[in-house]
């Protein structure tokens, strides 16, 4: 049993649907866990039910070992940082931070500096006075996450924070993020639909699809050993090998091989194909491939000074080894 | 614009330093008479009264609208113009009419004591006609909706997610509401008690034909001077004084409502 956050069988409808169908898993304190999937997978929802906002209609929420139940969202051990930051606009930074400690009954003197402390860590300790409408939006997010780092909950939800950054930015508040939470040590659940965010940031990563958890794993066995073909082509790309027998077999785009002429002995398989496209992307090309067969594969070429960009139209060798494959189990 | 404005206004003042002719009507001769009678001991009180009733008028229609406006505003957003035009029915109805409905209602023998002792609740009577409660009822009645409508459309704008927040933020119901709700509220709540307390302050109609002679207040007064007494001069004087009174606190409601949003303004600017 967790002493941070454990779901079993946890099932909730909205409207008529299954939102959350039976979803059970366990976090480890300290962990940075992310819920991934697509719009709709019920990641948010699950969310929500954690932090109290909705009750499920079956299952359980253990947080601390204890249950959830019945428990109203305002004395659950637990903060969110909201995607749109839901920051109170008439109430400057340091009241902001100071809110949650306040409405807990926090002692007066210690607010302060906790609050300090807070914006220290999240890097904006000038900012105090202002007003949240005078802040930048990477500024209110760090804002927004140091008023629920300070009341150090047993978990921190995070729906989705950085999607209103631009791209630099996202890649910049994830490195901080990560920074934040191994400093803290605070239980993180991060949801997202961006896979390499996930991938990039968590210590391990459930995958979502349609209201249920597909697989739970590392980014590393995620990404090499999906199980089956939603995860594999959810997260990066992959390409369908056809078999004789029924298990499903991909191969990641960055993993095959071009060549002009078939190097047979080199590798294990080659394949014929005409490019489609190709996408110049400064650090890889992307190559859009028709395989003989009219299959469309794709493939992801570093470009090293020296390598020979392929046009449209152009014929070429597809190759690859074995143990380059991914069998999917189910 | 100003023009519609300020000439019946300069009439008024005109009209309040001229003198008086018997039967009514005004010979041009200057005098500060009229405002020296004007603050004669009587008056004040009227307008002292006059100023309390409006004010508690003011606050009932707040206590009733807020809750009201609040619930209309979490509705499904289409059934909210539906409610809404609920609130606005009554004011396609004939002010005259509805003051009446409420003399039919409010009668010793109307339809409110008629219900009354049907019941056994009562067993006499209530005498409510032709007192300031009549008068009273029927202000928060016609002001209602000036108060509701501000309000909705603040409370329609505010961001589900910061309640939310709140209570993420191990606030309770109270605190939320104390906290979050009025606070981001607040100028619907100025624009509606302004709404309201303002008309009612110079209300005529209503006090006139609920309240009857016993319950005088300022607007009736003011007609009473021009039309019964024939006053010119002195009802001229009470309409300038009572316009300068409005004004005056109007302005400074606004300015400290005002100022804690020009703060946010200010801060933001920075």
């Amino acid at each position: 049993m967790s002493d941070t956050l454990e779901l079993r069988g946890v099932l909730h409808r909205r409207g008529g649907t299954l939102a959350v169908d039976r979803v059970s898993f366990t976090l480890r304190r300290g962990e940075f866990f992310s819920l991934l999937g697509p719009s709709g997978s019920g990641k948010t929802s699950t969310l929500r039910l954690i932090a109290g906002f909705e009750a499920p209609d079956e299952g359980d929420i253990l947080i601390g070992g204890r249950s959830m139940a019945g428990v109203p969202a305002n004395r659950r051990p637990v903060n969110l940082v909201f995607q749109q930051y839901a920051l109170f606009p008439h109430l400057t930074v340091q009241e902001n931070v100071a809110f949650g400690l306040e409405m807990a009954g926090v002692a007066r003197e210690s607010i302060a500096p906790r609050v300090q402390a807070a914006l220290e860590m999240v890097r904006l300790p000038g900012k105090a006075g202002r007003k949240p409408v005078a802040l930048s939006g990477g500024e209110q997010q760090r804002v927004a996450l140091a008023r629920a780092l300070v009341n150090r909950p047993t978990v921190v939800l995070l729906d989705e924070p950085l999607g209103a950054l631009d791209q630099q930015l996202r890649q910049e508040m994830q490195i901080e993020l990560k920074r934040i939470q191994a400093e803290s040590g605070i239980t993180f659940l991060y949801v997202t639909h961006h896979q390499e965010e996930a991938l990039t940031m968590s210590d391990r990563v459930a995958v979502m699809q349609a209201g249920r958890i597909v697989q739970i794993g590392t980014p590393h066995e995620i990404y090499e050993r999906p199980r089956t073909a939603f995860v594999a082509s959810f997260i990066g790309l992959s390409n369908t090998v056809k078999t004789a027998g029924a298990a499903t077999m991909v191969i990641r785009p960055e993993r095959l091989r071009l060549s002009d002429a078939a190097e047979s002995g080199r590798y294990d398989h080659v394949l014929p194909a005409r490019v489609e496209q190709a996408v110049y992307s400064g650090n890889e090309t992307h190559y859009w491939l028709r395989l003989a067969d009219e299959t469309q594969w794709r493939a992801r070429v570093t470009n090293a000074g020296d390598a020979k960009p392929y046009h449209p139209g152009q014929s070429v060798y597809v190759h690859w080894n074995t143990s380059d494959t991914l069998t999917l189990t189910e | 614009m100003a023009l519609f404005f300020a000439l019946p206004l300069l009439l008024v003042l005109a009209i309040s330093l001229a003198t008086r002719r018997t039967y009514g009507g005004v010979d041009w001769i200057f005098t500060l008479v009229n405002y020296r009678d004007a603050l004669d001991p009587l008056y004040l009180r009227i307008l002292m009264k006059s100023v309390l009733l409006a004010g508690v008028t003011t606050a009932i229609c707040l206590v009733i609208g807020f809750p009201l406006a609040y619930w209309i505003a979490r509705q499904p957003i289409s059934r909210q113009a539906i409610w809404m035009l609920l609130v606005m029915i009554p004011f396609w109805t004939n002010f005259l009419v509805r003051t009446y409905a409420w003399m039919f209602m409010l009668r010793t023998e109307g339809l409110l004591n008629t219900w009354l002792l049907g019941l056994g609740i009562i067993s006499h009577p209530l005498e409510l006609l032709y007192t300031d409660v009549a008068v009273l009822i029927g202000l928060v009645y016609g002001y209602l909706p000036f108060m509701v409508l501000p309000l909705y459309a603040v409370l329609a704008r505010l961001d589900r997610s910061l309640i939310e927040a709140a209570r993420d933020l191990y606030a309770g119901p109270g605190a939320v509401l104390r906290r979050v709700i009025l606070p981001l509220a607040r100028p619907g709540i100025v624009a509606g008690c302004v709404l309201v307390f303002v008309p009612s302050l110079g209300a005529y109609l209503t006090p006139d034909l609920l309240g009857g002679a016993r319950s005088m207040m300022i607007g009736t007064l003011i007609q009473h001077e021009f039309l019964v007494i024939r006053d010119w001069p002195l009802g001229a004087a009470l309409s300038f004084g009572l316009m300068l009174l409005v004004v005056l606190c109007v302005t400074a409601y606004v300015r400290w409502a005002g100022n804690l949003t020009g703060e946010r303004i200010a801060e933001a600017g920075r």
